[in-house]
């Protein structure tokens, strides 16, 4: 499998048709016969990205490679940013507006999570300038 | 057990069959948290929830849930009843509460 290149824009405050990029990405993986398990961890890590895009940045960009060691996902938005990443990584911490929990998300599980099932993450980000996450799931292994 | 004996054993309302009724169930998840959702159910689980929002499909599909049971009665908005059933997600509705459903389920798969 040579190296495959897929972006897809995501559309701010549209609840709707969040996640439709995660479950794109899910179907390309399948279709290039990744393991299900690796599937699962880029599909969770990109969802949660994409779910905050819609709700803190008003949409963004996800760009996405997939070579055969690793799937490669870059997360660029031009939302406000965030003040205090450390805070942002703590399990249960939210500044969702309660709209969005009665939804069911603003739990704070949201890069923890995506922490917790990519192999690499890097949050780059500037308050009112935007924040790129890059995020890497290594194909070779399943743990 | 299958989805579809599941549906008749425990008399579940069937918003959305679904792809495939005939499919196996294996375990179960009850939350209503997106996120947690999201990250603990495994392929084959039944979700029951009483989040009835469009984004239960979007978790439903990713995760590879055998079925959504939406407890307490929940009402379903039609959207989102219809995307269930473009999208062949099983959606499912019961009146009894989130704890009960789990317990019923324990007895049963």
């Amino acid at each position: 499998m040579s190296s495959f290149k897929v972006q897809y824009p995501i559309n701010g405050e549209d609840f709707v048709s969040a996640g439709e990029a995660s479950r794109k990405l899910k179907k390309v993986l399948q279709n290039l016969g990744v393991d299900p398990q690796i599937i699962r961890k880029a599909t969770v890590a990109m969802y949660e990205g994409e779910i905050n895009m819609v709700i803190h940045a008003d949409g963004g960009v996800i760009d996405v490679e997939i070579t055969p060691e690793k799937i490669h996902l870059f997360l660029r938005d031009k939302g406000p940013g965030i003040p205090n990443i450390d805070l942002a990584m703590t399990e249960g911490y939210s500044t969702a507006s309660d709209n969005v929990r009665e939804l069911g998300f603003g739990a704070g599980m949201g890069l923890p999570n995506m922490n917790k099932y990519t192999d690499y993450m890097n949050i780059t980000t500037e308050v009112g300038v935007g924040t790129t996450i890059e995020m890497i799931v290594n194909t070779k292994s399943a743990s | 057990m299958t989805v579809h004996e599941l549906i008749q054993n425990m008399n579940l309302e069937v918003l959305s069959c679904g792809a495939d009724t005939s499919v196996m169930i294996e375990g179960c998840f009850s939350g209503d948290l997106l996120s947690l959702a999201m990250s603990n159910i495994e392929a084959g689980n039944v979700w029951v929830t009483v989040q009835t929002n469009v984004n239960i499909l979007g978790i439903a599909a990713l995760t590879e849930t055998s079925c959504v049971i939406v407890a307490n009665g929940m009402n379903v908005p039609d959207p989102v009843v219809q995307k269930a059933i473009e999208e062949k997600i099983c959606l499912l509705r019961t009146p009894h509460s989130a704890y009960e459903v789990c317990c019923m389920l324990g007895e049963r798969i």
